[in-house]
Protein backbone atom coordinates (compact mmCIF):
# COMPACT_ATOMS: atom_id res chain seq x y z
CA UNK A 1 0.00 0.00 0.00
CA UNK A 2 2.61 2.29 0.72
CA UNK A 3 4.51 1.62 -2.12
CA UNK A 4 1.87 1.91 -4.49
CA UNK A 5 0.93 5.24 -2.35
CA UNK A 6 4.73 6.16 -3.24
CA UNK A 7 4.15 5.10 -6.92
CA UNK A 8 1.23 7.59 -7.33
CA UNK A 9 3.01 10.24 -5.76
CA UNK A 10 6.03 9.76 -8.02
CA UNK A 11 3.78 9.42 -11.07
CA UNK A 12 1.88 12.52 -10.35
CA UNK A 13 4.89 14.77 -10.23
CA UNK A 14 6.04 13.50 -13.16
CA UNK A 15 2.91 14.20 -14.76
CA UNK A 16 3.39 17.61 -13.14
CA UNK A 17 6.64 18.19 -14.65
CA UNK A 18 5.68 16.91 -18.38
CA UNK A 19 2.47 19.67 -17.50
CA UNK A 20 4.71 22.69 -16.65
CA UNK A 21 6.82 21.74 -19.44
CA UNK A 22 4.02 22.01 -21.87
CA UNK A 23 2.77 25.58 -20.07
CA UNK A 24 6.23 27.30 -20.50
CA UNK A 25 7.75 26.04 -23.94
CA UNK A 26 5.20 25.78 -26.93
CA UNK A 27 5.16 22.52 -28.09
CA UNK A 28 6.22 22.23 -31.80
CA UNK A 29 3.33 22.43 -34.12
CA UNK A 30 1.96 19.78 -35.79
CA UNK A 31 2.28 21.14 -39.04
CA UNK A 32 5.44 21.68 -41.04
CA UNK A 33 6.29 25.72 -41.33
CA UNK A 34 7.21 26.34 -45.11
CA UNK A 35 10.17 27.24 -45.55
CA UNK A 36 10.85 30.46 -48.02
CA UNK A 37 12.53 28.09 -50.69
CA UNK A 38 8.73 26.08 -50.42
CA UNK A 39 7.37 29.16 -51.06
CA UNK A 40 9.58 30.35 -53.95
CA UNK A 41 9.30 26.68 -55.56
CA UNK A 42 5.39 27.05 -55.46
CA UNK A 43 4.01 29.03 -58.13
CA UNK A 44 0.69 30.21 -56.82
CA UNK A 45 1.50 31.33 -53.71
CA UNK A 46 5.37 32.94 -55.18
CA UNK A 47 3.61 34.92 -57.50
CA UNK A 48 1.17 36.29 -54.58
CA UNK A 49 4.17 37.53 -52.93
CA UNK A 50 5.60 38.81 -55.75
CA UNK A 51 2.77 40.79 -56.74
CA UNK A 52 2.10 41.67 -53.01
CA UNK A 53 2.65 45.65 -52.24
CA UNK A 54 2.81 46.76 -48.82
CA UNK A 55 0.03 49.60 -48.55
CA UNK A 56 1.02 53.02 -47.67
CA UNK A 57 -1.03 55.69 -44.94
CA UNK A 58 -0.57 58.68 -45.91
CA UNK A 59 -0.93 61.56 -42.97
CA UNK A 60 -3.46 64.20 -44.38
CA UNK A 61 -3.81 65.82 -47.23
CA UNK A 62 -2.38 69.01 -48.37
CA UNK A 63 -5.91 70.02 -48.67
CA UNK A 64 -6.08 70.51 -44.67
CA UNK A 65 -2.62 72.09 -44.85
CA UNK A 66 -3.70 74.66 -47.07
CA UNK A 67 -7.37 75.44 -45.34
CA UNK A 68 -4.94 75.78 -41.71
CA UNK A 69 -2.96 78.30 -43.34
CA UNK A 70 -5.83 80.26 -45.06
CA UNK A 71 -7.33 79.94 -41.70
CA UNK A 72 -5.04 81.19 -39.87
CA UNK A 73 -4.53 84.00 -42.60
CA UNK A 74 -8.36 84.98 -42.60
CA UNK A 75 -8.74 85.45 -38.60
CA UNK A 76 -5.40 87.45 -38.01
CA UNK A 77 -6.74 89.42 -40.94
CA UNK A 78 -9.95 90.03 -39.91
CA UNK A 79 -8.52 91.16 -36.13
CA UNK A 80 -6.29 92.95 -37.77
CA UNK A 81 -9.06 94.91 -39.63
CA UNK A 82 -10.85 94.83 -36.28
CA UNK A 83 -8.21 96.57 -34.33
CA UNK A 84 -7.41 99.10 -36.94
CA UNK A 85 -11.02 100.14 -37.07
CA UNK A 86 -10.90 100.16 -33.30
CA UNK A 87 -14.12 97.99 -33.42
CA UNK A 88 -15.24 97.61 -29.55
CA UNK A 89 -14.17 94.17 -27.46
CA UNK A 90 -17.97 93.08 -27.46
CA UNK A 91 -17.71 92.52 -31.43
CA UNK A 92 -14.59 90.36 -31.50
CA UNK A 93 -16.05 86.93 -29.99
CA UNK A 94 -16.84 85.84 -33.63
CA UNK A 95 -12.98 85.05 -34.01
CA UNK A 96 -11.65 83.83 -30.98
CA UNK A 97 -14.85 81.34 -31.59
CA UNK A 98 -14.10 80.36 -34.70
CA UNK A 99 -10.29 79.69 -33.74
CA UNK A 100 -11.98 77.48 -30.53
CA UNK A 101 -14.05 75.14 -33.30
CA UNK A 102 -11.16 74.99 -36.22
CA UNK A 103 -8.51 74.94 -34.64
CA UNK A 104 -9.43 73.62 -30.85
CA UNK A 105 -12.18 71.03 -32.11
CA UNK A 106 -11.76 70.47 -35.35
CA UNK A 107 -8.31 69.83 -36.27
CA UNK A 108 -7.72 68.63 -32.67
CA UNK A 109 -5.91 71.64 -31.07
CA UNK A 110 -2.15 70.12 -32.43
CA UNK A 111 -0.32 71.82 -33.86
CA UNK A 112 -0.54 75.04 -32.89
CA UNK A 113 1.73 78.59 -32.84
CA UNK A 114 2.23 78.19 -29.19
CA UNK A 115 3.62 74.74 -29.60
CA UNK A 116 5.51 75.56 -32.88
CA UNK A 117 7.91 77.33 -31.20
CA UNK A 118 9.74 73.64 -30.36
CA UNK A 119 9.23 72.69 -33.88
CA UNK A 120 10.56 75.59 -35.65
CA UNK A 121 13.94 75.58 -33.55
CA UNK A 122 14.29 72.34 -34.94
CA UNK A 123 13.33 73.35 -37.85
CA UNK A 124 15.91 76.15 -38.14
CA UNK A 125 18.83 73.66 -37.71
CA UNK A 126 16.93 70.72 -39.33
CA UNK A 127 15.07 72.75 -42.11
CA UNK A 128 13.88 69.10 -43.45
CA UNK A 129 12.51 68.29 -39.91
CA UNK A 130 9.52 70.86 -40.23
CA UNK A 131 6.51 70.72 -42.48
CA UNK A 132 4.95 73.57 -44.32
CA UNK A 133 2.31 74.01 -42.44
CA UNK A 134 4.50 74.10 -39.06
CA UNK A 135 6.55 76.86 -40.60
CA UNK A 136 3.75 79.20 -41.39
CA UNK A 137 1.78 78.80 -38.06
CA UNK A 138 4.75 79.50 -36.36
CA UNK A 139 5.73 82.83 -38.76
CA UNK A 140 2.31 84.65 -39.89
CA UNK A 141 1.34 85.31 -36.45
CA UNK A 142 4.83 87.06 -36.12
CA UNK A 143 4.26 89.05 -39.30
CA UNK A 144 0.88 90.41 -38.22
CA UNK A 145 2.50 91.40 -34.62
CA UNK A 146 5.16 92.97 -36.75
CA UNK A 147 2.41 94.80 -38.59
CA UNK A 148 -0.26 95.54 -35.80
CA UNK A 149 0.84 93.71 -33.04
CA UNK A 150 -0.19 90.83 -31.09
CA UNK A 151 -3.39 90.36 -32.71
CA UNK A 152 -2.62 86.35 -32.88
CA UNK A 153 -3.14 86.70 -29.44
CA UNK A 154 -6.98 87.51 -29.01
CA UNK A 155 -8.10 86.18 -32.48
CA UNK A 156 -6.17 83.49 -33.68
CA UNK A 157 -4.57 81.54 -29.99
CA UNK A 158 -6.92 78.55 -29.49
CA UNK A 159 -5.57 78.07 -26.23
CA UNK A 160 -6.49 82.08 -25.70
CA UNK A 161 -9.83 81.59 -26.89
CA UNK A 162 -10.23 78.55 -24.28
CA UNK A 163 -8.98 81.02 -21.64
CA UNK A 164 -11.35 83.90 -22.46
CA UNK A 165 -14.17 81.42 -22.53
CA UNK A 166 -13.76 80.07 -19.09
CA UNK A 167 -12.98 82.98 -17.24
CA UNK A 168 -11.86 86.38 -17.57
CA UNK A 169 -14.79 88.10 -16.47
CA UNK A 170 -13.53 88.75 -12.50
CA UNK A 171 -9.82 89.05 -13.11
CA UNK A 172 -7.94 91.06 -10.73
CA UNK A 173 -4.84 92.61 -10.99
CA UNK A 174 -1.79 91.48 -9.70
CA UNK A 175 0.35 94.15 -7.69
CA UNK A 176 3.20 96.10 -10.07
CA UNK A 177 6.22 93.80 -8.51
CA UNK A 178 4.75 90.06 -8.95
CA UNK A 179 3.45 90.53 -11.88
CA UNK A 180 6.57 91.68 -13.22
CA UNK A 181 8.45 88.77 -11.85
CA UNK A 182 5.88 86.65 -13.21
CA UNK A 183 6.55 88.16 -16.28
CA UNK A 184 10.09 86.89 -16.64
CA UNK A 185 8.42 83.26 -16.24
CA UNK A 186 7.81 83.37 -19.94
CA UNK A 187 11.56 84.28 -21.30
CA UNK A 188 13.05 81.10 -19.09
CA UNK A 189 10.10 78.75 -20.48
CA UNK A 190 11.28 80.47 -23.91
CA UNK A 191 15.12 79.46 -23.19
CA UNK A 192 14.18 76.02 -21.58
CA UNK A 193 12.22 75.26 -24.68
CA UNK A 194 14.42 75.47 -27.40
CA UNK A 195 17.70 74.24 -25.71
CA UNK A 196 15.32 70.89 -24.71
CA UNK A 197 14.07 71.05 -28.59
CA UNK A 198 17.38 71.45 -29.82
CA UNK A 199 18.73 68.69 -27.18
CA UNK A 200 16.11 66.62 -28.99
CA UNK A 201 14.51 65.87 -25.59
CA UNK A 202 11.11 67.00 -25.61
CA UNK A 203 8.70 70.07 -25.89
CA UNK A 204 8.59 71.49 -23.56
CA UNK A 205 6.14 73.99 -23.85
CA UNK A 206 3.21 71.01 -25.11
CA UNK A 207 3.95 69.75 -21.96
CA UNK A 208 3.32 72.98 -19.51
CA UNK A 209 -0.61 73.66 -22.00
CA UNK A 210 -3.23 72.52 -19.42
CA UNK A 211 -5.57 73.10 -22.20
CA UNK A 212 -4.56 69.97 -24.60
CA UNK A 213 -6.78 67.89 -23.04
CA UNK A 214 -10.03 69.61 -23.30
CA UNK A 215 -9.00 69.99 -27.18
CA UNK A 216 -8.35 66.50 -27.57
CA UNK A 217 -11.62 65.77 -25.68
CA UNK A 218 -13.83 67.90 -27.85
CA UNK A 219 -11.49 66.61 -31.18
CA UNK A 220 -12.84 62.88 -29.93
CA UNK A 221 -16.53 63.71 -29.36
CA UNK A 222 -16.47 65.57 -32.93
CA UNK A 223 -14.86 62.11 -34.40
CA UNK A 224 -17.51 60.35 -32.38
CA UNK A 225 -20.04 62.14 -34.12
CA UNK A 226 -19.07 61.83 -37.64
CA UNK A 227 -18.70 58.05 -37.00
CA UNK A 228 -22.16 57.79 -35.78
CA UNK A 229 -23.44 59.70 -38.93
CA UNK A 230 -20.90 58.69 -41.66
CA UNK A 231 -19.18 55.32 -40.36
CA UNK A 232 -15.31 55.32 -40.44
CA UNK A 233 -12.17 53.04 -39.46
CA UNK A 234 -11.33 54.67 -35.97
CA UNK A 235 -14.35 55.29 -33.44
CA UNK A 236 -13.52 56.90 -30.41
CA UNK A 237 -14.83 56.13 -27.22
CA UNK A 238 -15.90 58.65 -25.12
CA UNK A 239 -11.98 60.40 -25.22
CA UNK A 240 -10.49 59.29 -21.70
CA UNK A 241 -7.69 62.34 -22.91
CA UNK A 242 -4.76 62.02 -21.01
CA UNK A 243 -5.42 60.97 -17.01
CA UNK A 244 -6.59 62.47 -14.32
CA UNK A 245 -3.66 64.88 -13.44
CA UNK A 246 -4.00 66.05 -16.94
CA UNK A 247 -7.74 66.72 -16.08
CA UNK A 248 -6.93 68.04 -12.33
CA UNK A 249 -4.03 70.68 -14.08
CA UNK A 250 -6.79 71.43 -16.58
CA UNK A 251 -9.35 72.18 -13.62
CA UNK A 252 -6.56 73.94 -12.06
CA UNK A 253 -5.95 76.43 -14.71
CA UNK A 254 -9.45 77.12 -15.78
CA UNK A 255 -9.88 77.87 -11.78
CA UNK A 256 -6.94 80.08 -12.16
CA UNK A 257 -8.07 81.95 -14.76
CA UNK A 258 -11.30 83.09 -12.90
CA UNK A 259 -9.58 85.44 -10.85
CA UNK A 260 -6.21 85.95 -12.95
CA UNK A 261 -6.98 86.83 -16.65
CA UNK A 262 -5.31 84.21 -19.05
CA UNK A 263 -2.91 82.99 -16.80
CA UNK A 264 -1.06 81.19 -19.55
CA UNK A 265 -0.53 83.76 -22.20
CA UNK A 266 0.56 86.33 -19.51
CA UNK A 267 2.76 83.83 -17.44
CA UNK A 268 3.91 80.92 -19.43
CA UNK A 269 3.50 81.65 -22.69
CA UNK A 270 7.08 81.55 -24.62
CA UNK A 271 5.24 82.41 -28.34
CA UNK A 272 3.99 85.35 -26.65
CA UNK A 273 7.62 86.78 -25.88
CA UNK A 274 8.41 86.52 -29.32
CA UNK A 275 5.05 88.07 -30.33
CA UNK A 276 5.76 90.93 -27.88
CA UNK A 277 9.33 91.44 -28.79
CA UNK A 278 7.94 91.84 -32.79
CA UNK A 279 5.13 94.08 -31.49
CA UNK A 280 8.12 96.56 -29.87
CA UNK A 281 8.76 96.94 -33.48
CA UNK A 282 5.51 96.89 -34.92
CA UNK A 283 4.49 99.43 -37.64
CA UNK A 284 1.79 100.17 -36.11
CA UNK A 285 1.53 100.16 -32.47
CA UNK A 286 -1.39 101.26 -29.82
CA UNK A 287 -0.58 104.25 -28.15
CA UNK A 288 -2.43 107.35 -26.04
CA UNK A 289 -2.67 110.42 -27.45
CA UNK A 290 -1.42 112.66 -24.18
CA UNK A 291 -3.10 115.89 -26.28
CA UNK A 292 -6.75 114.19 -25.64
CA UNK A 293 -5.60 112.03 -22.30
CA UNK A 294 -7.40 113.32 -19.20
CA UNK A 295 -5.89 110.85 -17.20
CA UNK A 296 -8.88 109.81 -15.43
CA UNK A 297 -7.16 105.75 -15.40
CA UNK A 298 -10.10 104.42 -17.41
CA UNK A 299 -8.19 102.54 -19.20
CA UNK A 300 -5.52 101.19 -16.96
CA UNK A 301 -8.41 99.45 -14.78
CA UNK A 302 -9.73 98.01 -17.86
CA UNK A 303 -6.75 96.66 -19.62
CA UNK A 304 -6.83 92.72 -18.60
CA UNK A 305 -2.73 92.17 -19.26
CA UNK A 306 -1.89 94.95 -17.13
CA UNK A 307 -0.25 96.91 -20.22
CA UNK A 308 -1.25 100.23 -19.59
CA UNK A 309 0.69 102.12 -16.60
CA UNK A 310 1.09 105.46 -15.50
CA UNK A 311 4.52 106.90 -15.26
CA UNK A 312 5.31 108.10 -11.80
CA UNK A 313 7.53 110.74 -12.91
CA UNK A 314 5.36 112.83 -15.72
CA UNK A 315 2.00 111.51 -14.65
CA UNK A 316 1.29 110.18 -18.17
CA UNK A 317 -0.18 107.07 -19.21
CA UNK A 318 1.25 104.91 -21.67
CA UNK A 319 0.78 101.41 -23.53
CA UNK A 320 3.05 98.48 -23.40
CA UNK A 321 3.32 97.43 -26.79
CA UNK A 322 5.06 94.11 -25.79
CA UNK A 323 1.99 93.15 -23.11
CA UNK A 324 -0.94 94.61 -24.89
CA UNK A 325 -3.30 91.85 -27.01
CA UNK A 326 -5.11 94.10 -28.88
CA UNK A 327 -8.27 93.16 -27.19
CA UNK A 328 -9.88 96.68 -28.35
CA UNK A 329 -10.99 97.29 -24.43
CA UNK A 330 -9.10 100.31 -24.18
CA UNK A 331 -10.38 101.94 -27.09
CA UNK A 332 -14.05 101.03 -26.15
CA UNK A 333 -13.84 102.42 -22.77
CA UNK A 334 -12.10 105.71 -23.50
CA UNK A 335 -14.39 108.39 -23.42
CA UNK A 336 -11.93 110.99 -25.32
CA UNK A 337 -11.07 108.98 -27.89
CA UNK A 338 -7.66 109.27 -27.13
CA UNK A 339 -6.53 105.99 -27.76
CA UNK A 340 -4.69 105.29 -31.48
CA UNK B 1 13.93 110.91 -24.13
CA UNK B 2 15.30 112.42 -27.68
CA UNK B 3 12.57 111.74 -30.23
CA UNK B 4 14.54 111.10 -33.04
CA UNK B 5 16.69 108.48 -31.32
CA UNK B 6 14.21 106.91 -30.17
CA UNK B 7 13.06 106.47 -34.04
CA UNK B 8 16.42 105.53 -35.04
CA UNK B 9 16.65 102.33 -32.46
CA UNK B 10 13.00 101.07 -33.04
CA UNK B 11 14.24 101.21 -37.02
CA UNK B 12 17.09 99.71 -36.46
CA UNK B 13 14.70 97.24 -34.59
CA UNK B 14 12.33 96.80 -37.51
CA UNK B 15 15.54 95.96 -39.56
CA UNK B 16 16.81 93.41 -37.23
CA UNK B 17 13.06 91.91 -36.95
CA UNK B 18 12.12 91.61 -40.60
CA UNK B 19 16.11 90.28 -41.20
CA UNK B 20 14.80 87.47 -38.32
CA UNK B 21 11.80 86.63 -40.11
CA UNK B 22 12.77 86.65 -43.41
CA UNK B 23 15.93 84.22 -42.45
CA UNK B 24 13.84 82.08 -40.53
CA UNK B 25 11.60 81.55 -43.14
CA UNK B 26 14.17 81.15 -45.96
CA UNK B 27 15.83 78.35 -43.83
CA UNK B 28 13.12 76.73 -43.47
CA UNK B 29 11.10 76.76 -46.34
CA UNK B 30 14.25 77.20 -48.67
CA UNK B 31 14.74 73.71 -50.52
CA UNK B 32 17.98 72.02 -48.72
CA UNK B 33 18.21 70.11 -52.18
CA UNK B 34 22.11 70.92 -52.17
CA UNK B 35 22.79 69.77 -48.84
CA UNK B 36 24.15 66.33 -50.52
CA UNK B 37 24.32 64.49 -47.53
CA UNK B 38 21.20 64.60 -46.50
CA UNK B 39 19.64 61.43 -48.61
CA UNK B 40 16.38 60.36 -47.72
CA UNK B 41 13.49 60.82 -49.65
CA UNK B 42 11.50 63.40 -48.72
CA UNK B 43 8.20 62.89 -47.44
CA UNK B 44 5.82 64.23 -44.35
CA UNK B 45 7.42 63.45 -40.62
CA UNK B 46 5.20 60.89 -38.93
CA UNK B 47 5.58 59.51 -35.83
CA UNK B 48 6.18 55.77 -36.26
CA UNK B 49 7.07 52.52 -34.01
CA UNK B 50 10.66 51.88 -34.92
CA UNK B 51 10.25 47.72 -35.42
CA UNK B 52 13.53 47.22 -34.28
CA UNK B 53 12.87 48.42 -31.05
CA UNK B 54 9.49 47.54 -30.24
CA UNK B 55 8.72 44.51 -27.89
CA UNK B 56 4.87 44.56 -28.47
CA UNK B 57 4.46 45.61 -24.46
CA UNK B 58 0.75 46.71 -25.75
CA UNK B 59 0.99 49.64 -24.34
CA UNK B 60 0.15 51.32 -27.47
CA UNK B 61 -3.33 50.41 -26.96
CA UNK B 62 -4.04 52.41 -23.83
CA UNK B 63 -1.21 55.45 -24.20
CA UNK B 64 -2.82 56.60 -27.54
CA UNK B 65 -4.90 59.83 -27.28
CA UNK B 66 -7.34 58.18 -29.72
CA UNK B 67 -9.60 55.61 -28.64
CA UNK B 68 -8.69 52.65 -30.26
CA UNK B 69 -5.61 53.90 -31.08
CA UNK B 70 -4.00 54.99 -33.94
CA UNK B 71 -1.30 52.19 -33.66
CA UNK B 72 -2.51 48.67 -36.18
CA UNK B 73 -0.73 45.61 -36.52
CA UNK B 74 -0.09 44.44 -40.10
CA UNK B 75 1.06 41.05 -41.56
CA UNK B 76 3.70 41.36 -43.78
CA UNK B 77 3.07 39.41 -46.74
CA UNK B 78 6.38 39.35 -48.02
CA UNK B 79 7.73 37.55 -44.64
CA UNK B 80 4.85 35.55 -44.20
CA UNK B 81 5.13 31.93 -44.49
CA UNK B 82 1.71 30.94 -45.09
CA UNK B 83 1.25 28.68 -42.52
CA UNK B 84 -1.53 25.91 -41.79
CA UNK B 85 -2.04 27.27 -38.30
CA UNK B 86 -0.76 30.66 -37.32
CA UNK B 87 0.83 31.41 -34.03
CA UNK B 88 -0.43 35.04 -33.83
CA UNK B 89 -3.79 33.72 -34.91
CA UNK B 90 -4.20 30.72 -32.84
CA UNK B 91 -3.50 30.14 -29.17
CA UNK B 92 -2.78 26.83 -29.61
CA UNK B 93 -1.66 25.29 -32.74
CA UNK B 94 -2.50 22.02 -31.75
CA UNK B 95 -5.48 21.75 -33.51
CA UNK B 96 -6.16 20.02 -36.99
CA UNK B 97 -6.46 22.34 -39.87
CA UNK B 98 -10.15 21.17 -40.49
CA UNK B 99 -11.18 22.63 -37.09
CA UNK B 100 -9.56 25.90 -36.89
CA UNK B 101 -11.85 28.13 -38.17
CA UNK B 102 -14.75 26.94 -36.13
CA UNK B 103 -12.70 25.92 -32.75
CA UNK B 104 -9.61 27.25 -32.64
CA UNK B 105 -9.05 29.71 -29.89
CA UNK B 106 -7.98 33.04 -31.06
CA UNK B 107 -4.56 35.08 -29.41
CA UNK B 108 -6.70 37.97 -30.93
CA UNK B 109 -9.48 39.22 -28.17
CA UNK B 110 -11.15 40.78 -30.74
CA UNK B 111 -10.77 38.27 -33.65
CA UNK B 112 -9.39 40.39 -35.63
CA UNK B 113 -6.82 38.04 -37.69
CA UNK B 114 -8.22 36.96 -40.90
CA UNK B 115 -7.17 33.50 -41.97
CA UNK B 116 -8.06 32.84 -45.94
CA UNK B 117 -6.77 29.68 -48.06
CA UNK B 118 -4.70 30.82 -51.17
CA UNK B 119 -4.07 27.27 -52.86
CA UNK B 120 -2.76 23.63 -52.02
CA UNK B 121 -6.19 22.94 -49.83
CA UNK B 122 -6.66 22.85 -46.27
CA UNK B 123 -3.23 22.02 -45.61
CA UNK B 124 -1.89 24.59 -48.11
CA UNK B 125 -1.05 28.02 -48.16
CA UNK B 126 -2.95 30.50 -46.11
CA UNK B 127 -3.21 33.99 -46.29
CA UNK B 128 -3.45 36.08 -42.43
CA UNK B 129 -4.23 39.38 -42.47
CA UNK B 130 -5.46 41.93 -39.87
CA UNK B 131 -8.79 43.89 -40.03
CA UNK B 132 -7.46 47.28 -39.02
CA UNK B 133 -11.65 47.65 -38.06
CA UNK B 134 -11.32 45.14 -35.24
CA UNK B 135 -7.68 45.81 -34.66
CA UNK B 136 -6.98 47.58 -31.12
CA UNK B 137 -3.12 47.68 -30.98
CA UNK B 138 -2.78 45.29 -28.10
CA UNK B 139 0.16 43.69 -29.71
CA UNK B 140 -0.27 40.45 -28.77
CA UNK B 141 -0.91 38.36 -32.23
CA UNK B 142 2.73 40.22 -33.25
CA UNK B 143 4.44 39.29 -29.83
CA UNK B 144 3.78 35.80 -30.67
CA UNK B 145 4.52 35.52 -34.50
CA UNK B 146 7.87 37.72 -33.37
CA UNK B 147 8.77 35.14 -30.48
CA UNK B 148 7.30 31.63 -32.24
CA UNK B 149 6.99 32.37 -35.69
CA UNK B 150 8.41 34.06 -38.70
CA UNK B 151 8.30 37.31 -37.71
CA UNK B 152 6.22 38.78 -40.07
CA UNK B 153 3.74 40.59 -37.62
CA UNK B 154 4.19 44.06 -36.43
CA UNK B 155 2.77 47.47 -34.91
CA UNK B 156 2.70 49.95 -37.34
CA UNK B 157 1.52 53.95 -36.38
CA UNK B 158 -0.99 55.13 -38.67
CA UNK B 159 -0.21 58.53 -40.43
CA UNK B 160 -3.77 58.61 -41.50
CA UNK B 161 -5.20 57.85 -37.83
CA UNK B 162 -2.44 59.93 -36.27
CA UNK B 163 -3.53 63.02 -34.45
CA UNK B 164 0.62 63.81 -35.25
CA UNK B 165 0.85 65.15 -31.93
CA UNK B 166 3.78 67.68 -30.88
CA UNK B 167 4.43 65.55 -27.54
CA UNK B 168 3.39 61.64 -28.63
CA UNK B 169 1.51 59.60 -25.73
CA UNK B 170 2.71 56.96 -27.32
CA UNK B 171 6.35 57.85 -27.25
CA UNK B 172 6.53 58.81 -23.77
CA UNK B 173 5.68 55.99 -22.50
CA UNK B 174 7.23 53.39 -24.64
CA UNK B 175 9.42 51.54 -22.32
CA UNK B 176 12.03 51.04 -25.57
CA UNK B 177 11.90 54.31 -27.31
CA UNK B 178 10.63 52.66 -30.37
CA UNK B 179 8.26 55.58 -31.45
CA UNK B 180 10.22 58.21 -32.70
CA UNK B 181 10.03 60.82 -36.07
CA UNK B 182 10.67 59.56 -39.23
CA UNK B 183 9.64 59.93 -42.65
CA UNK B 184 6.41 58.14 -43.89
CA UNK B 185 7.35 55.31 -45.89
CA UNK B 186 5.08 52.56 -47.02
CA UNK B 187 3.98 50.80 -43.91
CA UNK B 188 4.93 47.04 -44.58
CA UNK B 189 8.00 47.57 -46.01
CA UNK B 190 9.42 49.37 -42.84
CA UNK B 191 11.38 46.15 -41.86
CA UNK B 192 12.95 46.17 -44.62
CA UNK B 193 12.58 42.98 -46.38
CA UNK B 194 13.37 44.42 -50.00
CA UNK B 195 16.55 45.44 -48.92
CA UNK B 196 17.60 42.02 -50.05
CA UNK B 197 15.97 42.77 -53.57
CA UNK B 198 16.74 46.51 -53.98
CA UNK B 199 19.16 47.46 -51.40
CA UNK B 200 17.88 50.51 -50.39
CA UNK B 201 18.20 51.34 -46.58
CA UNK B 202 14.86 52.10 -45.07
Amino acid sequence: MKRLFLLVVVLVFACMQWLAAAGTAEAPPCFKIPSQEDISSNEGIASYREQWRPRQYFPESDHWIAADIAMLAAILLAGGVMVWRHAPFSRFWPLPATTLLYFGVIRGGCICPVGSVANMTIGLRHPEMIGVSTGVMFLLPLVAAFVMGRIFCVAGCPLGAFQDLLGGGRARRIPALPHTLLSGLPWIVLVVTTWLALRGACYFVCLLDPYKTAFFWGYGWLQRLIHMTHGGLVEPGILRVGDLTAWAILLAAVALGIRVYRPFCRFVCPYGVLLGMFSMIAIKRRHIEQSQCVKCGRCEKQCPVQAIMRDAQTNEYGISSYRCIQCNRCSSICRKDGIG
Amino acid sequence: MNQGRRGFIRFGGQLIGAAALGGAGWRVFADSDSEAEFTQPKGPYVWRINPDKCTFCGLCETACVRKPSAVKAVNDQKKCSYCVACYGHLADLHVSSDNIQSKGVRVCPYDAVIRKQHSGGKDGYHLYTIDDAKCTACGKCAKRCNKLGTKSMFLILRPDLCLGCNRCAIAVVCPENAVERAHSYPEDDFRGFYELETGAQP
